[in-house]
């Protein structure tokens, strides 16, 4: 038995695509040196579905139940950018409602998404009770969603213009409940983990990451302002209406895993704090702009004002993207994520290219796992948060 | 001598510390032996969907004009539906009419896309069969309504807590509407 004799009788591993702490089908080859990492390379692709060219031949409307697949656990936000692309393309204004609407959905998203990596996390460090835990909330989250949309995580809510249907009778008030008991079990995750002594150990001063690094690399979302970095495309490109209300960007300066950790808690009580806001002072109002089927030579009156012609019910299964390219992006859980959109004066986008924010971070993972220990693989790739659904699309 | 002596106390000190983090954690812990479970036994119990819920899709076959619309806006045009033109009433008449539901992904479009609201979705989920063919369901399989759980004496239903009485006497009036 011969086996390939390297420098100092390395010894590859290959970890996943099946093993359960990766997240998915993410495939890392790692060269081990006894215990420390030498080298360290994913491979990715096992969950490749072509999700950029199914949208070259879909229009929106047909393109938005496949947008939830992308991000499973932050399935908002992908319908979010998929309608928010085509509105600035045409320059559709959403009505108020619809748009605090939008936010409430968004923020309740991003605390399921970080709810479901606190889980997976913590059971990658060896805490098992967490992850029980965290299915307790975020379930409340799903029936919320479930009460307005239809559907736990494949919502298909959004539209073009606004949301698909409003807000059912007596949803703001068991969204407020939610909201109130969440707080608490914020509280009581942080009493059973934050100050933990093992838990400590594991993730202090593991995958750090410098501002300057974060950077370079193109991080984005709390693996950014982990690193002391206030970025956050809510505060930076307004969009919705996230300008109306009180709330901070959550950022820590250590850049370790355990700053990330402390970020994305900070981020749900901040969640917290907007949903509350929203639903106190959500307007009424049309729920759907009802602009998008007008004719063009109506558009003469105010939006919403008194004059104003309703025409159609809904927006039409025909919407035409005009010749034209932009970017797009919201701030999802995980990061930025973005559409880079060109029109084609049809139905169909010419080219509908995701930024997807797991991509991005995923890439300094074998920078940071090098001359780490074995176990810190799963600390770091716990940490960076990705969701192989939207890493290979 | 002496670092081996401040070595052993400031790890004696660490494991106090753990002990008494694991100790605040058990007490965490202990504190949800007080609840009730969050699951339920599911063959046995069922929580009643919300009234949005999107099931199996129903179909009226007298109310459809063939515009096609559901096929339009289904990501993968999936309703068939066959029709022939009539000159004599010049209308498009209606033949056939069948979704797959081995393939339908319950996105919903169709139904609110329909102009005439002859397709709408109900509570039904359990649509697991032997035969995947079996799932492909002509306009007669559509047409049918699925049994209310209400009425089924072998499930015991939960109620989610928020909802009301008010709630309690529509959904047996439901049931009444529901189950033949």
């Amino acid at each position: 038995m011969s086996l390939p004799l390297t420098r100092k009788d390395l010894m590859i591993v290959n970890m996943g695509p099946q093993h359960p702490s990766m997240h998915g089908v993410l495939r890392l080859i790692v060269t081990l040196d006894g215990e420390d990492v030498i080298d360290c390379e994913p491979i990715l692709g096992y969950l490749h579905r072509g999700m950029e060219k199914i949208a070259e031949n879909r229009t929106i409307i047909q393109y938005l139940p496949y947008v939830t697949r992308w991000d499973y656990l932050a399935t908002m936000f992908t319908e979010a950018i998929t309608v928010n692309a085509p509105e600035f393309l045409e320059n559709i204004q959403i009505p108020q409602r619809a748009s605090y609407i939008r936010v409430i959905m968004l923020e309740l998203s991003r605390i399921a998404s970080h709810l479901l990596w606190l889980g997976p996390f913590m059971a990658d460090l060896g805490a098992q009770t967490p992850f029980f835990y965290i299915f307790r909330e975020r379930e409340l989250i799903y029936d919320l969603f479930e009460a307005a949309t239809g559907m736990r995580m494949m919502h298909n809510y959004f539209r073009i213009g606004g949301v698909a249907a409003d807000l059912p009778y007596g949803w703001i008030d068991k969204c407020l409940d939610f909201c109130d008991y969440f707080l608490r079990g914020v509280i009581e995750y942080q009493q059973l983990i934050t100050q933990n002594p093992i838990f400590l150990e594991r993730v202090e001063g593991v995958g750090f990451i410098s501002g300057e690094e974060a950077v370079n690399w193109g991080l984005s979302g709390p693996m950014l302002r982990a690193s002391g970095i206030q970025w956050d495309l809510r505060k930076v490109d307004l969009y919705e209406s996230y300008n109306q209300f009180d709330w901070k960007v959550q950022w820590q300066k250590e850049g370790d895993s355990l700053a990330r950790y402390l970020v994305r808690i900070g981020e749900m009580r901040e969640s917290i704090k907007i949903i509350q806001q929203a639903v106190e002072k959500i307007p009424g109002g049309p729920y759907e702009n009802l602009e998008v089927r007008r004719f063009k030579k109506a558009k003469n009156s105010e939006w919403n004002d008194f004059e104003y012609r309703f025409l159609g019910k809904k927006p039409s299964p025909n919407f035409e993207l005009s010749k034209q390219e932009l970017y797009a992006r919201v701030e999802a859980p995980k990061g930025e994520l973005g559409i880079y959109l060109v029109g084609d004066d049809s139905l169909f986008p010419w080219r509908w290219k995701i930024r997807p924010p797991g991509f991005i971070n995923l890439q300094i993972l074998p920078q940071l796992v090098k001359k780490m220990k074995l176990a810190d693989i799963m600390t770091i790739l716990g940490s960076i948060d990705i969701i192989m659904g939207e890493v290979d699309r | 001598m002496f670092p081996m002596v401040t070595g052993f106390m400031s790890y004696g000190q660490q494991t106090i510390r753990a002990a008494r983090y694991i100790g605040q954690s058990f007490i965490i812990t202990l504190s949800h032996t007080n609840r009730l479970p969050i699951t339920i036994h599911y063959p046995y119990e069922k929580s009643i969907t919300s009234e949005r819920f999107r099931g199996r899709i129903h179909f009226e076959f007298d109310k459809c004009i063939a515009c096609e619309v559901c096929v339009r806006v289904c990501p993968i045009d999936l309703p068939l539906v066959d029709w022939r033109f009539e000159k004599d009433i010049k209308r498009k008449q209606l033949l056939n009419y069948s979704i797959d539901f081995g393939v339908c992904i319950f996105c919903g479009n169709c139904v609110e896309y329909c102009p005439t609201n002859c397709l709408s979705m109900t509570e039904e989920y359990e649509l697991s069969t032997y035969d995947r063919h079996e799932l492909n369901y002509n306009q007669i399989a559509l047409s049918r309504l699925p049994i209310s759980i209400m009425g089924d004496y072998t499930i015991q239903t939960i109620r989610n807590s928020t909802q009301s009485k008010i709630d309690e006497e529509k959904s047996w009036n439901s049931r009444t509407i529901t189950d033949y």
